[in-house]
């Protein structure tokens, strides 16, 4: 009861199936579930933590961006792009995070200076360093966002039960569709940071294994508690 | 103003938190770490729909595999009492350590030793052919024109020596999972191989040698409890050569060579057996049978 | 609620609350929504998900919610009958349920199931739920209103008004209610009540938080509704005018704070950033 009745207003299945493309659509009378609770706790968990993430990012850029852009001017196009995907990453998530009624990571106010300080440091430490934190975080969040995809992609079907016929059909419901589209769209434009970050000479940082191993650390710790709390 | 002043101040800020957040939030959790795992609305695969896996209450489940007895877990508690009791009081009834193997023969064990076997060309052999040693598939009547010194003919004098047959060892039946159960079962059978290669007798004192090298190589439980409890009730003076002799050889040996769940022993029969020792890194320790007749022989000169 | 139509012609495929549904059933009137601050519903098949340019995105969502109360169910009924005719008068105890069931023709067998079917085992307790839920849900009725006041603060006014002038009818037995909820086995289930109306409350107002601000509003609207329930129980002013004005300034203080706040990180901001500029400055001078 106390689950039920926690928001008025919340993500659920498509009331209607989504009949693109289907000429009979107008004579079938299909009635669609909602999405269960543990869906929907998935689902906020989701965007609770990638809101977190992007945040993150975005700092993190924000931060490199500060620390380097008075030595290296020559970075400053680069970083600025990559900057400016993180924002529009952020906003997106914003965006979904308010209109679903999620709760937001209760840790924001952390994950905002401990981002901001891994960008400066690293951007203090120099070019190599930046890129190998940018490559570190990038893989995390990659391997992070396709683990997402395969459970919105597997375990998120409600039944459309056909009121005349009586047949379930369960399907993937059209917001899903396009948060998995969301989702993947982001993936590869983070894979494409990575990209980036290796290219710029992510490799020649020093030390390559501890910088590297100890932003992933970071990260995970900072992912698994962003999804909880 | 008479009003808001009367009205009390209550500390509310914390125990809506605390009461609020926890269990509220305790419950998503939950959720979405089965979602995480895949455990809730994970479409079934037509293998699994066919699948009848729903029994009623108070029902054994059905056997994996021919001999398999599946228990419950109360029942494997139990036999894990009883025997290691039992293996204590009478190490000389097969049964108790039979039980005592299966019943701490946990998945997590049998399947990293199943990942080793994976992790060898040998060893894939093993689990593809699933070998069963029995005297006519070691053809035991040839094994004794096999040149001396190699393994085939050290096993069957070994054999001849101790008076044991491998016929006589008892199949798996507690182990739930088929693969990780024929993985057990090579364990048993090569045995008495691992007492070949190392050339310890199946005395006491032997076998609880062996138990100690096989738990540094191979890490089954029930050989470490083996070593750990078995020397308690022997002869001081073999307590004493196992502590000093056979302990240390055993614990370098048996971390230092090779895998020996992965040795394909059928196939290796008429290798030469020191060749053998040194490629997989076992020295061969003190011959166990002499220093017992010299401590006995010592012991008559002494009384 | 009618067969499928395409995804052009559903209404409710965006954002909307405030416009009732065909139902003539008030209570559903919440099952679409209307956002003041929409964006223009974008007809046809090819929706486009995001757009970083526009500060409000587009709702790609089509949101249906799941009633809160479902009429159909014989107990919600029986409930919310015995809520407004017999709680005024016998207060929140199994006397009121008991006489709703007499009232509406069921038998007295029905009494237990009435309330353990709500997942509550205490009839007052599931007597109190409901009223907190059937209040909360009949805030939705104000959306239509929401949309002409401006700010925020308003809007939070108005809900929070409209929430505590929903206690009157049962105000004579408000603070056995109150007292009820905070025993320590009810305790868990009144707080998460709470923090949905809360919740409620401020998502009606507008509130667009990505932060700790979130949390913090939350708490503060938490806060202020507790109190302004505190002080309606000894309120005798003709319309539970001084609760009103009461409630209202704390609002009002909510917002001087959040304005305080945002306006001590601007400068602290701006500070650090002068300071580290300055500090360049002198550096470079050498």
């Amino acid at each position: 009861m106390i689950r039920h009745s926690r928001n008025l207003i919340k993500l659920q299945s498509v009331r209607y199936a989504s009949t693109k493309g289907k000429e009979n659509s107008a004579t079938e009378n299909l009635r669609l579930g909602y999405l269960s609770d543990a869906q929907n706790a998935y689902m906020d968990r989701v965007i609770r933590v990638d809101q977190a993430g992007e945040l993150g990012a975005n700092f993190i850029y924000n931060g490199q961006y500060l620390a380097l852009s008075h030595k290296r001017p020559d970075l400053k196009p680069i970083l600025k792009h990559m900057w400016e995907q993180e924002i529009h990453h952020h906003n997106t998530f914003n965006n979904l995070q308010v209109e679903r009624r999620v709760r937001p990571s209760l840790l924001t106010p952390l994950w905002k200076v401990g981002a901001m300080g891994l960008g400066i440091a690293t951007g203090l430490m120099g070019k190599e360093a930046a890129m190998a934190c940018t490559e570190a975080v990038e893989t995390v969040i990659g391997g992070h966002y396709n683990q997402q995809l395969r459970v919105l992609t597997n375990q998120f079907h409600v039944d459309v039960v056909n009121e005349e016929t009586g047949v379930n059909t369960p399907t993937v419901p059209e917001e899903i569709k396009d948060m998995q589209k969301l989702v993947s769209q982001f993936r590869d434009e983070e894979l494409e940071h990575l990209d980036t970050a290796v290219e710029h000479d992510a490799h020649g940082a020093r030390p390559y294994w501890l910088l590297t191993e100890a932003i992933k650390l970071t990260c995970r710790g900072a992912i698994w508690t962003a999804e909880r709390v | 103003m008479l009003i808001v002043q009367q009205f009390q101040k209550r500390s509310f800020i914390i125990p809506s938190l605390i009461s609020s957040g926890l269990s509220y939030l305790s419950k998503d959790i939950r959720l979405a770490d089965k979602m995480e795992d895949g455990e809730l609305h994970f479409p079934k695969t037509e293998f699994e729909k066919s699948q009848n896996t729903s029994r009623p209450l108070f029902q054994r489940p059905e056997p994996n595999y021919p001999g398999h007895v599946p228990l419950y877990n109360f029942e494997k508690l139990l036999m894990f009492l009883g025997s290691s009791i039992g293996a204590f009081v009478n190490p000389t009834n097969n049964n108790f350590i039979v039980s005592l193997g299966e019943s701490t023969a946990f998945p997590w064990v049998l399947n990293r030793l199943r990942t080793q076997m994976l992790n060898d060309p040998s060893g894939r052999q093993i689990l593809k052919e699933r070998p069963h040693m029995t005297s006519k598939s070691l053809n035991l009547d040839e094994l004794k024109n096999y040149p001396d010194n190699s393994l085939g003919k050290s096993y069957f004098l070994w054999l001849e020596r101790e008076g044991v047959s491998p016929d006589t060892r008892v199949p798996v039946k507690y182990i739930t999972d088929p693969e990780l159960a024929f993985v057990f079962q090579r364990y048993r059978e090569c045995h008495d191989f691992y007492h070949t290669i190392t050339g310890l007798p199946i005395v006491r004192e032997g076998e609880i040698a062996l138990k100690l090298f096989e738990f540094m190589n191979l890490g089954i439980p029930m050989t470490g409890l083996g070593a750990l409890f078995a020397p308690i009730p022997i002869k001081s003076s073999q307590r004493r050569r196992l502590l000093s002799v056979y302990y240390p050889w055993a614990v370098k040996n048996g971390t230092i060579c090779k895998p020996l769940i992965n040795v394909y022993w059928e196939k290796i029969m008429k290798k030469d057996i020191d060749v053998l020792r040194s490629e997989l890194g076992i020295e061969k320790p003190p011959d166990m049978r002499e220093l017992r007749k010299k401590a006995r022989s010592k012991k008559k000169q002494v009384a | 609620m009618g067969g499928a139509r395409t995804i052009c012609e559903q209404p409710n495929y965006h954002y909307e609350f405030g416009e009732a549904c065909k139902s003539p059933d008030i209570l559903f009137a919440f099952d679409f929504f209307r956002i003041p601050i929409s964006l223009y519903p974008e007809r046809g098949a090819n929706r486009i998900l995001i757009s970083c340019s526009r500060m409000f995105k587009r709702l790609y969502h089509s949101v249906h919610s799941r009633p809160l109360l479902d009429l159909a169910k014989p107990e919600i009924r029986i409930l919310s009958h015995a809520l407004s005719k017999f709680v005024p008068k016998y207060g929140f105890s199994d006397r009121s349920i008991q006489n709703a069931l007499l009232d509406l023709g069921y038998s007295n067998n029905g009494f237990v199931s009435v309330f353990k079917m709500n997942g509550h085992s205490d009839p007052v307790m599931s007597l109190i739920n409901h009223h907190l839920l059937s209040q909360r849900q009949n805030l939705t009725l104000e959306l239509e209103h929401l949309s002409t006041l401006k700010s925020e603060t308003s809007k939070l006014k108005h809900l929070v008004t409209k929430r505590l002038l929903g206690n009157a009818p049962i105000i004579d037995h408000l603070h056995e209610a109150l007292s009820y909820m905070i025993l320590p086995s009810n305790m868990v289930a009144s707080m998460a009540e709470l923090h949905n109306l809360s919740d409620d409350i401020s998502f009606y107002a507008g509130d667009r938080s990505n932060d700790f601000a979130w949390y913090s509003k939350r708490l503060a609207l938490s806060t202020v509704y507790v109190q302004g329930e505190l002080c309606m129980l000894k309120d005798t002013s003709e319309g539970f005018a001084h609760t009103i004005d009461f409630v209202t300034k704390r609002l009002d203080e909510i917002e001087s704070l959040g304005y305080a706040y945002n306006s001590v990180e601007e400068w602290g901001g701006f500070t650090l950033m002068s300071t580290v500029n300055l500090i360049k400055s002198q550096l470079v001078r050498g």
